[in-house]
């Protein structure tokens, strides 16, 4: 008997903890809006990826007498559009073997970009010819295949925050 | 309001049902077999005996055999019976539900295929922990009960193995499957529509906490759970929740604590608990940023858990109405057969439980002669031989069951082209409750497409995965545009939402 009153009280305790934690999230997010945040330092296709490695990285030699921590998060978003390139270009009528050198090129360049970022990250020093020889390598081939796509239609570019209000 | 609450349980009750038929059936099955064809020594030997072999065992037989954490009581009750230790039958009962091949194949899709296997070391590790202490505290939790005599080879030994699914499917084990699905139906009941969306966001400290009380009342099978982690993983939501998930979501349910705590003794029962919470929480904590997805951008939300909140925003008018509609679409002809099937056991059950309460059918069939010499075609096989084959049978057909789940990609596309249609309608005459509806079955056949062809071609490449990740993450945002209600944009993204469909396609030709 004492066994099924344990399982009775232990039953009701976990419904009420459940539903507690349950709308006490609830209770906490009612007024706002719920997001898909896509970051604003995200391009809209793959052209535009390239113009922004190609910038970002001129400004980045620029940059290198700054101190580490305030570079950081350039490098930070350097990382994210050079790690976007494939689902960019998978977004787009490349065909396999061009999107397969893109996400080659997006490997290759991710690797000296991490070790500045995390370098950075740390204040450590972070080397910019390495970054800068790899994405100097690597763009010329991605221009290439990006001047294979046609132009963009500016009709079919959502604002690039989605928000959405729940009841 | 009292209109909503009840509603909201009891569809959330029906799906709960509908979702966990086909595997409860297929438990009760094995039940039969252990019972009447394996036997006590069998069974202990086949899941290893005591000490450590056997929760290896135990959880490694969990992993291979189809069920969940409903069906998986009355094979416990049987483990039990047979005399396994308290920590054996524990780590069965906690990985049986976790994984089977088609949960396993679906954890392709995800965008790192290897959590899945980081999970199922997990899942051992905890198994392994919790049964060894727990073993080690109570040494003496072996409860053996007295074998059921052997039956005739033949027609009386599946009479008797028949007999064994009736009374389980009407007895305790009923009561406690029972009590699982009312877990889930009162946490429907009781959570406004889309509560946990927020509660389970990466970075968010409280977020494993959070799903580990959500977690153990509501009622996931391998599949739905494994669906689950791929969306958070999609969202970049907290891992030691999406851990959580797996072990209390999948793995526990109310009516399975209420069955150790009935059969163990309520010391026994907190004990094993307060260590599975414990040690889950802190596998949760420890693992929550190692796996955390770097490379997917973070949303600050998840639809995965809306299943287990009310199916009703409040103050929406018929619900009645609602409700009907939502039961029609759960209960399709797939999922209705075994619904009939398990009603009609139970009803059997019934029946036979309040004609024959002193097993006399059984005596019956226990009482006839065993020694009758077999004709030249027709000899008797050992009950264990015949239990080994019918279990590997299983393994088996669940194995061969995927390639029916995953079919081939031009059956996909069909199905694929069927729904297009309905969720494009849904979305331009911005119908959100349809849209939401038809996008979700979109999004598992491009998920199913990945793994059926996996399955039949042996690879599946890195391009072909990016287009189906485009079109679930274009597909999720049209979702969202439509229940913004903002028309243009719904449009736009329908517009985008139909060429990445085309790109998928020929990225399948």
């Amino acid at each position: 008997m004492r066994n099924y009153l344990a399982v009775a009280g232990f039953i009701l305790l976990a419904v009420v903890l459940a539903a507690s934690a349950g709308c006490r999230r609830a209770g906490a997010s009612h007024d706002d809006h719920l997001e898909h945040h896509v970051p604003p330092h995200k391009p809209p296709d793959l052209r535009a990826a390239i113009d922004q490695i190609d910038e970002r990285t001129h400004a980045l030699e620029h940059a290198q007498s700054q101190p580490a921590a305030e570079v950081a998060p350039q490098l930070r978003e350097l990382l994210d559009i050079v790690r976007w390139l494939p689902e960019l270009a998978g977004d787009s009528d490349l065909a396999e073997a061009d999107w397969n050198q893109v996400e080659q090129a997006s490997r290759q360049m991710l690797a000296p970009v991490r070790r500045a970022w995390l370098a950075a990250g740390r204040g450590q020093q972070w080397n910019f010819a390495s970054l800068h020889d790899t994405i100097e390598r690597g763009l010329p081939p991605l221009r290439r295949i990006a001047a294979t796509l046609p132009e963009r239609s500016t009709a079919d570019n959502l604002h690039h925050h989605h928000a959405h209000q729940h009841d | 309001m009292i209109e909503l609450v009840f509603l909201s349980g009891f569809v959330r009750l029906v799906q709960a049902l509908a979702l966990a038929a086909p595997t409860i059936l297929v438990s009760l099955f094995i039940t039969g077999v252990i019972r009447r064809l394996f036997g006590p020594e069998v069974t202990r030997r086949v899941f290893g005996g005591a000490g450590w072999r056997s929760l290896v065992q135990s959880w490694a037989i969990g992993m291979l055999l189809p069920g969940c954490s409903l069906g998986v009581i009355p094979i416990s009750r049987e483990l039990r019976r047979a005399g396994l230790t308290g920590g054996a039958v524990l780590a069965f009962a906690l990985s049986q539900p976790l994984f089977d091949p088609l949960s396993v194949l679906y954890g392709l899709t995800l965008s790192k295929p290897l959590v899945v296997f980081a999970f199922a070391g997990c899942s051992l590790v905890l198994v392994m922990a919790v049964g060894s202490i727990w073993d080690w505290l109570y040494p003496d939790s072996a409860a053996p009960e007295v074998a059921p005599p052997p039956v005739q080879a033949g027609w009386p030994r599946l009479v008797s193995i028949l007999l064994v699914v009736l009374r389980e499917a009407a007895g305790p084990s009923a009561a406690y499957i029972a009590i699982g699905l009312l877990g889930t139906a009162t946490l429907g009941a009781l959570l406004p529509h889309g509560a946990l969306q927020r509660a389970m966001n990466g970075g968010d400290p409280w977020a494993p906490w959070t799903m580990t009380w959500v977690a153990i009342p509501a009622y996931a099978t391998p599949t739905l759970a494994m669906s689950q982690l791929g969306s958070m993983f999609q969202h970049a939501n907290s891992a030691g929740a999406a851990l959580q998930l797996l072990t209390l979501g999948a793995g526990l349910n109310l009516g399975l604590v209420a069955w150790i705590f009935a059969a163990f003794g309520w010391r026994k029962g907190v004990a094993w608990f307060g260590l599975l919470v414990v040690a889950g929480l802190g596998m949760a904590y420890a693992l929550d940023r190692p796996l955390h997805p770097t490379d997917v951008d973070p949303a600050d939300h998840t639809h995965a858990f809306d299943i287990y909140c009310s199916p009703f925003h409040a103050g929406e008018p018929h619900l009645g109405l609602l409700a009907q509609q939502r039961i029609r679409e759960i209960l399709t002809p797939l999922n209705v057969v075994p619904l009939v099937v398990l009603g009609g056991l139970v009803l059997g059950g019934a029946v036979l439980r309040w004609t024959d309460p002193r097993e006399r059918c059984e005596a019956w069939l226990e009482s006839r002669e065993r020694s009758r010499t077999a004709s030249r075609y027709d000899f008797p096989l050992p009950a264990p031989v015949v239990g080994l084959v019918v279990l590997g049978g299983i393994v088996s057909l669940s194995v061969v069951g995927c390639y029916a789940y995953y079919p081939a990609k031009g059956e996909v596309f069909d199905e694929i082209r069927a729904v297009r249609a309905d969720a494009i309608v849904a979305a331009n005459q911005g119908d959100s409750r349809l849209t939401d509806h038809y996008i979700a079955v979109w999004d598992k056949w491009t998920r199913r497409l990945e793994v059926g062809v996996f399955l039949r071609e042996w690879r599946l490449t890195p391009y072909q995965h990016m287009k189906a990740r485009i079109l679930r993450e274009k597909l999720e945002l049209l979702r969202h545009e439509v229940e913004d209600g903002d028309r243009e944009a719904a449009k736009t993204m329908v517009r985008q939402v139909l060429v990445a469909q085309d790109r998928l396609r020929l990225a399948f030709e």
